[in-house]
């Protein structure tokens, strides 16, 4: 039995005669197995590899996640704080504004009642028209540019 | 019966109070509503309301409607109004027109003192239909009613 290198058969397979064929397949069989084993190898190498790629991934999106989820706890306790600083502004606004509707209701009535006044006393301040003209005058200026 | 201001001081609104005083003072001097409605145009007695006032004497049937009022009606400062009680008769929805004659009437008959509301409902010149309520005031001469007036707003 001659020995053969597999790549003087590999370049010349048409020169092989009949009687090596059996040796020629054992080697390509064996050639076939090894090239898988090592293609499995590697296959599993890279599986492994991605694996654990994918393992520190999900672990960096654990944390992510639990970042994003303390941050977000900490919108939401500011959001409702700030609400209720809203509401409770809202409330005073609301309050104040109360507070000035019922000093306009006044000032009108004021206004209002002040002129009826004035409408009444024109007659008896006839004689008086310094006092009467003052009268107007602070109607005009004071009540009418209220 | 006679008309006292103090009547109304208890139960009223600081601008019913004020309104009601007005009206009373004035009809002393002057006769005519319409004179007392400009009167009171003039002191500014708009801004006790928040939709216009008006007057109505009983007796001639000469109504004054203030320029807050007649505006929200869709009439501009310009427009020809004749000051009587047909206009509300005009301007009221009729249903609203009946109930509101029918509470006041009921009022009337009371020879009750008291401001009373009435919800009322207008058809604007535009056609759209608008709500007050109306605080109605009645103020009696020999306890017949001699002046009615009315302060409109958009709410109680």
């Amino acid at each position: 039995m001659r020995t053969i290198k597999p790549q003087y058969f590999l370049a010349n397979t048409i020169m092989v005669d009949n009687e090596t064929n059996g040796d020629i397949y054992g080697l390509w069989v064996a050639a076939i197995g090894a090239l898988t084993t090592s293609i499995g190898i590697l296959a599993s190498i890279v599986i492994k590899k991605n694996e654990t790629k994918k393992t520190v991934e999900l672990e960096q999106i654990k944390v992510d996640k639990a970042n994003i989820e303390k941050d977000l706890k900490e919108a939401l306790v500011k959001v409702t704080e700030l609400t209720r600083q809203m509401e409770s502004q809202r409330s005073a606004i609301a309050e104040k504004d109360t507070e000035i509707i019922g000093h306009m209701r006044k000032i009108y009535a004021a206004k209002v009642s002040f002129g009826l006044l004035l409408l009444q006393y024109e007659k008896v301040f006839e004689n008086d028209k310094t006092s009467l003209a003052l009268m107007k005058q602070f109607y005009e200026k004071i009540i009418i540019d209220q | 019966m006679e008309t006292c201001i103090s009547d109304y001081m208890v139960e009223s609104s600081i601008e019913e109070f004020t309104l009601a005083a007005g009206v009373i003072k004035l009809s002393e001097r002057f006769t005519s509503v319409i004179e007392i409605g400009n009167l009171l145009q003039e002191i500014g007695s708009d801004l006790l309301t928040e939709a216009g006032f008006w007057i109505w004497d009983f007796k001639t049937q000469e109504c004054y409607y203030s320029k807050k009022f007649l505006r929200l009606l869709g009439f501009s400062d310009t427009d020809h109004i004749k000051f009587d009680s047909d206009l509300f008769k005009q301007l009221m929805l009729p249903e609203s027109l009946e109930k509101a004659m029918m509470h006041t009437g009921e009022k009337i008959q009371a020879v009750d003192r008291q401001t009373f509301v009435n919800a009322v409902h207008y058809k604007t010149v535009s056609g759209n239909i608008i709500q007050f309520y109306c605080s109605v005031t009645i103020l009696y001469e020999d306890n017949k009613a001699s002046i009615l007036f009315g302060k409109h707003d958009y709410g109680r």
